[in-house]
């Protein structure tokens, strides 16, 4: 039934905050995306995801990952590494969508070659705003690699 | 000297005054050999010395008792020859010299020994010197207890700005989730429920709101110490620029007429001067009056250091509130009347401090504020063409 180009849009959503969990899932139905959200709620299940391991052998490749940093167990720049240095899931975006303000934190996330860094904003309204600027920029501006994997 | 004097024949050689009696007559000249061996030898001796210690107190004195001393000997040598040979005229001239030689040195002597004695002796040196080294070994043991105290002081003044941070930063993430779902409840729900729940939402959002700005203010504050950059010379002009550059929409809206000096070169932390203006311009544009904000930026060198006044036609206030001004979270006006948090000034007065400077306000309510501080200036001014950042 659905036909826009978004509709088999996978993105993972590496967040272990329920509460932001839900946020973005209201903000990409705000925003009318049509695509799929898949959740890791920690650094190792968003690796296992991503390299389709145990329960998620059977996982889609992503198109897109919202990382968040500061998770339980293997830290955002641990997934970020093993995203960005392993040459099956380079080519994947990963945004890291963060609370963290931290110099360090940015510097070293664009080292790994995070394709951008965004600070998650306090109000709902910027919340929503960037979301759907994503959804803008990543799903109908942006050109990005189809077909691998999936 | 007349050679009759020396071979004056009148006379006896002293040995005949000891009927020539050889034990005697070698008495005399073993005693008075070793006697003018001893005070030719002592004289050298005295030499040496004072050459060696050039520091001694009374340095000529050695060589007056050199001088003296040998004299002395040159009298007992001519006792030995007077034995045989009767030259008691030379044997008197020698001993009139020495006699001058001692007299003087004894006239010499005289104001010297009451002095002398004052000179501290060994012992008392000694005595002192140990007095001075437990007195350096005390000072040395305070001087550790200083540092250790300013390590430690350090060190908790740091913990406590890391504190101030993380605090801040973490308070913001429960924060931040209790702001957005009050949105998101007030979003969806709103007109769907009673006007009284509708109020109650609206006071939780907005109080959330003035506690997310609160943590805000509270990070500012802490990074002035957290993100403190070394200093360098800064071109106060560009500082200025770049502080009405970030206020250009407040500038715009109000009509603000900002006049300046042209403004020295300070040694700071560009960032943070940037913010000190942009705080300083900030009130001023907010505390208008009726009138469009009039502001004038004045600079005065004055000794080591640069003041600097920033004057405003604004409302004012009550002098007795100007310590006030710059504690943190104080505030001179209730929300209603003017929002903020009241962090602007207590920034302002950190930064300021932290450049060695001071800062202060006078105010006249319905006339218009200045605030004044102070940078230390550039004393040596190198010349680099690269430093101006």
């Amino acid at each position: 039934m659905v036909t826009t180009p978004e509709a088999n849009m996978h993105i993972l959503l590496v967040e272990d905050n329920p509460g932001d969990i839900r946020l973005v899932r209201e903000a990409l139905a705000m925003a009318r995306l049509q695509c799929q959200l898949h959740v890791a709620t920690d650094g190792d299940e968003a690796i296992d995801f991503l390299r389709r391991r145990g329960r998620h052998a059977q996982a889609p490749r992503p198109h897109l990952v919202l990382l968040d940093l500061n998770l339980p167990g293997r830290h955002g720049r641990e997934v970020l590494r093993e995203a960005k240095l392993n040459p099956e899931l380079r080519s994947i975006p990963v945004i890291v969508l963060t609370t963290s303000q931290s110099e360090d934190d940015v510097v070293y996330a664009y080292d790994l070659y995070a394709n951008c860094y965004i600070a998650k904003p306090s109000n709902l309204d910027e919340f929503m705003g960037i979301v759907k600027m994503i959804d803008n920029f990543w799903f109908s501006m942006v050109i990005l690699p189809h077909g691998e994997g999936t | 000297m007349d050679p009759h004097m020396l071979h004056h024949t009148e006379y006896m050689a002293h040995g005949f005054c000891l009927l020539w009696e050889r034990p005697l007559v070698w008495l005399h000249v073993v005693a008075d050999s070793f006697i003018a061996l001893s005070y030719y030898s002592i004289p050298l001796m005295l030499l040496w010395l004072a050459r060696r210690r050039t520091d001694l107190v009374y340095h000529w004195m050695f060589l007056m008792f050199a001088a003296f001393i040998f004299a002395c000997g040159t009298t007992h040598v001519l006792s030995i020859v007077t034995l045989w040979k009767p030259w008691y005229w030379l044997d008197g001239l020698v001993k009139a010299a020495t006699a001058a030689i001692s007299f003087t040195t004894a006239v010499l002597l005289l104001p010297v020994v009451p002095r002398t004695i004052r000179i501290p002796g060994t012992r008392q040196l000694t005595q002192a010197n140990e007095q001075l080294q437990q007195k350096i070994a005390e000072l040395n043991q305070t001087q550790a207890q200083l540092q250790r105290y300013a390590i430690e002081l350090e060190r908790s003044n740091q913990e406590l700005g890391e504190f101030a941070y993380v605090a801040s930063h973490d308070l913001q993430e429960p924060l931040r989730m209790v702001t957005s779902y009050l949105q998101l409840l007030e979003a969806r729900y709103r007109n769907q429920l009673s006007d009284e729940a509708d109020e109650f939402i609206h006071f939780a959002v907005d109080g959330a709101s003035r506690m997310q700005g609160l943590i805000n203010d509270l990070l500012a504050y802490s990074r002035v110490t957290t993100r403190a950059r070394a200093f360098s010379p800064v071109e106060m002009n560009e500082v200025l620029r770049r502080a009405q550059h970030n206020m250009q929409v407040a500038i715009a809206e109000t009509g603000a007429r900002i006049d300046a000096d042209d403004l020295p070169r300070v040694n700071g932390d560009s960032t943070h001067l940037v913010q000190l203006l942009q705080n300083l311009l900030s009130n001023a544009i907010k505390f208008r009056g009726k009138q469009p904000p009039r502001v004038e930026l004045r600079a005065r060198r004055e000794d080591d250091h640069w003041r600097f006044s920033l004057r405003d036609n604004g409302i004012g206030f009550d002098a007795r509130y100007a310590e006030q001004a710059f504690m943190i979270f104080k505030r001179l006006h209730s929300n209603r009347e003017i929002p903020g948090t009241g962090i602007g000034l207590a920034i302002c007065r950190k930064i300021v401090e932290r450049h060695g400077g001071r800062i202060w306000v006078e105010s006249v309510p319905g006339e218009g504020t200045c605030f004044h501080f102070t940078l230390p200036a550039i004393t040596v001014k190198p010349f680099d063409p690269g430093d101006s950042e």
